[in-house]
């Protein structure tokens, strides 16, 4: 049986996956935060024989894969919103409590096959710019600065200019009134640079790479399927989320470099990943750039619109191994 | 998606103690966002439904043709 692990909606990447192991009638068995919390289902986990029973069926014994696909996504949706003055430090708690529980689960079936391990969800994003290197993969010049006379060197350093971003993967998105406010990949005037304070806040600031588009590859158990993201428009954003929805950004299936290709394989079989999204940029002189992997990236956007069905290969990936001997 | 030049939500003295991508926010109206999963929302799958299957069709026609740039060889 496959387990998959994910939000009970509004998960883009996990129902049209789900719709393919409904296609070829194999049993599964979905399982989200609420389910585990909201009492809906009825469920005992046995740690001195190690099992847990989901309405009376063995996970140990019935279920040989697991797709982990962000089941922790919804906790900040689900905790407890109570009035009481104590709210922060109850969510405190819960949340810990949770995290605990969902950390057993995945030490208990760690024989398991994954699809994602609960150690891998979130991955550093400066660790892999060094695992990227170690791989073979160019990386942009990258360096975590304090203070304004550091900076306004690496900028002399920097041809094409610096970008600044954010160092963790944590949501950079505000809401106030009728807008988002987002914290994206911004590029750095020497104007900027000269009025930052002199100290500042450790801030991670990258070379800017002159780029002739950038590519987003997914990749499982060693399959790519590369899409580059290619912008005619002559006013780009620095960041290539901005325009994702204009008329001028075109997503086109192509293929990497096979250096490039055996490279990012070298590099999710070191950061121990067997599928993720991982973002790359091509400059005008042809090289190709490490920028960062997500290793439960969105996928469907790019599976779309250049056709290559990536829900259909994860469902296969799944069944695959839920058929090996 | 609508966005306004970049700008900052945070008063100085905050921005002080706060790494510098807090300067360069970047103002997206929210009903142009979609994936934000702000109350506007233009996508949804409250339950899952059998009969809504695969019932999504690729609305771009399947071709051989890639991006030429990756057919030439690698020096």
């Amino acid at each position: 049986m496959i387990l998959v692990l994910s939000y009970e909606d509004y998960e883009q990447g996990t129902d049209p996956v789900i719709d393919w192991l409904l296609y070829h009638q194999v049993p599964f068995l979905k399982i989200t935060l609420r389910d585990l919390i909201k009492g809906r289902i009825r469920y005992q986990i046995d740690i001195t024989n190690g099992d847990i029973r989901l309405n009376d069926i063995s996970v140990r014994q019935q279920v040989r894969v697991i797709w982990n696909r962000r089941l922790m996504g919804e906790m900040g949706k689900i905790l407890p919103d109570h009035s009481h003055e104590l709210n922060t430090e109850v969510n405190h708690t819960v949340r810990r409590e949770l995290t605990d529980l969902v950390t057993y689960l995945s030490y208990l079936f760690k024989d398991k096959i994954w699809l994602t391990t609960f150690d891998r969800l979130a991955v550093n994003k400066l660790e892999m710019l060094n695992e990227a290197q170690c791989s073979g993969l160019a990386v942009p010049m990258s360096r975590i600065i304090n203070n304004r006379t550091d900076l306004q060197a690496f900028q002399r350093a920097s041809a094409s200019g610096l970008i600044s971003k954010t160092i963790s993967n944590a949501t950079t998105v505000y809401v106030q009134d009728t807008y988002s406010y987002g914290m994206f990949t911004h590029a750095l005037t020497p104007g900027e640079i000269d009025e930052f304070p002199p100290l500042f806040f450790p801030t991670l600031f990258q070379e800017k790479i002159r780029a002739q588009y950038e590519i987003r590859a997914f990749y499982i158990d060693g399959q790519l399927f590369p899409t580059a993201i290619v912008n005619s428009s002559p006013n780009k954003s620095t960041d290539r989320k901005l325009d994702s929805s204009r008329d001028t950004t075109h997503f086109i299936p192509c293929q990497l470099p096979p250096s490039v290709a055996s490279a990012v394989r070298v590099f999710m079989e070191r950061i121990g990943l067997n599928t993720g999204g991982i973002d790359l940029i091509r400059d005008t002189a042809g090289t190709y750039y490490f920028l960062e992997v997500n290793p439960v990236g969105q996928y469907l956007a790019e599976s779309n619109r250049c056709n290559y069905h990536i829900e259909q290969h994860i469902a296969e990936w799944l069944i695959h191994k839920n058929q090996l001997p | 998606m609508t966005t306004l030049d970049v700008m900052t939500l945070f008063p100085e003295d905050m921005l002080a103690q706060l790494p510098l991508t807090f300067r360069f926010m970047t103002p997206i109206e929210s009903s142009t966002f979609e994936e934000n999963c702000t109350e506007y929302r233009f996508g949804r799958s409250l339950r899952h439904f059998s009969g809504q299957y695969i019932s999504l069709g690729s609305y771009k026609p399947l071709s051989n043709i890639i991006y030429e740039d990756f057919l030439t060889q690698e020096p």
